[in-house]
């Protein structure tokens, strides 16, 4: 029974995460985040902000964004590669499918977010947070963006263009998760609306010691999204059977 | 030879000047960009705010449109017969790039807009920078991107190779910090680019700056220029094939 669940995420991971390739993988998953948080970072450092708390916000994005696109790309290429109306008509329970498909990203999602974590310490060469207690907040938000995720694959069974949900969301995170634009920095009107977003809790306050202690606002966060996630999958069955 | 720059430039426009996913990329993330750098420095839009915000846009369009366009060529199957015609394959790609250049200066006016009704303009606000630093950054982005063209033509495209470029490009262009602030070990690469002079011009910087970024853009432009001759001359003499 293991050994199916593992045999189905990796094939499905194999088959359906396009950018499995050498240049693809190394471009999308290496290059582009640490670009990205050595550019956060700068500015940070630049304006007088908190480049730490920065570089680990980045680095948790950069953890959240591949679970957020390899999630959506695991139902999206179904429709590119011509097999989605098959796959909706098979008697497969596309729920669990889409978690099982998920697992490799969220492995991936902890491997991107700690090199581009322990590649922007080297280059900026600061340390704002032991390695351990970065892989347990890692650890966290990939849970939420697992949640967050499901969402956006629910998302992707709707809309055709099957990169339009994945952008959006990792947008939308970009300045409501706290991981880039603290509660602080940000307009009092969209404050509110900030709790309800991945990395949320686990990025507020992110160097202070005990910040492990919000890992249950986290997963709260997560199972929110999750819920979400799964009214979009079965509407989108019911449709699918209509 | 310059007939079918012009008609290759016009076809970028024809197919590509509209498209969701090109408007997308330049105007809907350089507005988050500016989101984030607003919520470091508040306060109103400065030249080079204003500037750095539109080069994220006309990289991420320029990558965006450039796949774009060499990917549509290869589709329609107008690389051999460019090939095969007397002027060759080589203005067909420098037209394309040329209407990419000029397609990603919707940038510009497009992210001053939200950057004013979102944050406002600073009084003394110098017009001249923000105009030909943007116009330069356009033309300093499309040369350094054109390279690009060489590798889609040449090699089997892979899924997601072009992403990479905008983190790091974003990045080495200095385009929301000055060069400075960068870590120690990028600054001397950031300076090998000509976007990063652009900016340092934009930012206050004397003349010097701008005939650097100009002496490089014109080293970028002929590099690119070599790549597409060998390419064309390879896929003539080696039947090195194009549309795969």
């Amino acid at each position: 029974m293991t050994n199916r669940i593992v045999q189905e995420s990796l094939l499905s991971y194999r088959a359906l995460f396009t950018w499995l390739n050498p240049l693809g993988y190394l471009s999308s998953r290496i290059v582009r985040p640490i670009g990205l948080a050595v550019t956060f970072g700068a500015l940070s450092s630049h304006y007088g902000g908190s480049i730490g708390a920065t570089l680990a916000g980045a680095s948790l994005l950069a953890g959240a964004h591949a679970v957020i696109y390899g999630m959506a790309l695991s139902v999206g290429n179904e429709r590119s590669f011509g097999t989605f109306d098959l796959w909706m008509a098979s008697p497969q329970s596309k729920l669990a499918a889409i978690c099982r498909r998920a697992a490799p990203h969220v492995v991936d999602g902890f491997l991107g977010g700690m090199v581009t974590y322990l590649s922007c310490c080297a280059l900026f060469g600061i340390l704002p947070m032991p390695v351990h207690l970065f892989a347990g907040a890692l650890l966290l938000a990939l849970v939420s963006s697992f949640g967050y995720g499901l969402m956006v694959s629910g998302a992707s069974m709707w809309i055709k263009d099957h990169f339009v949900p994945p952008n959006f969301a990792y947008l939308t995170l970009m300045v409501l998760s706290g991981a880039l634009v603290g509660s602080d920095r940000l307009p009092e009107a969209l404050q509110p609306v900030m709790a309800f977003f991945p990395l949320s809790d686990v990025s507020d306050d992110l160097l202070r010691p005990d910040f492990l202690a919000d890992g249950l606002g986290e997963l709260a966060v997560g199972a929110l999204w999750a819920v979400a996630g799964v009214l979009l999958v079965l509407s989108a069955l019911r449709r699918a059977r209509q | 030879m310059l007939r079918t720059i012009r008609r290759a430039a016009f076809d970028q426009a024809r197919t590509q000047l509209l498209s969701p996913l090109s408007l997308l990329a330049a105007l809907a993330m350089p507005c988050v960009f500016a989101f984030v750098l607003h919520s470091f420095a508040p306060g109103r839009t400065t030249p080079d705010m204003a500037v750095g915000i539109a080069g994220i846009g006309m990289l991420n369009a320029v990558i965006v449109d450039l796949l774009g366009a060499m990917s549509k060529e290869k589709v329609w199957r107008t690389l051999y017969p460019a090939l095969g015609s007397p002027g060759g394959l080589v203005p067909v790609v420098l037209g394309r790039l040329a209407g990419i250049a000029a397609q990603a200066l919707v940038s510009l006016p497009g992210t001053l807009l939200v950057l004013v009704l979102a944050w406002g303009i600073s009084p003394d606000f110098d017009w001249f920078r923000w105009l030909a630093g943007g116009l330069l950054l356009a033309i300093a982005t499309t040369a350094v991107v054109g390279l690009l063209a060489y590798f889609l033509l040449r090699f089997p495209s892979s899924p997601g190779m072009t992403n990479g470029l905008t983190g790091i490009l974003i990045a080495l262009s200095a385009l929301l910090v000055p060069n400075a602030a960068l870590p120690a070990v990028v600054q001397p690469i950031a300076w090998l680019i000509p976007q990063s002079h652009v900016m340092a011009w934009t930012r206050g910087g004397d003349i010097p700056q701008i005939l650097i970024a100009l002496g490089q853009v014109v080293v970028f432009s002929a590099v690119v220029l070599a790549s597409l001759r060998r390419l064309e001359r390879i896929a003539r003499e080696q039947s090195v094939p194009l549309e795969y």
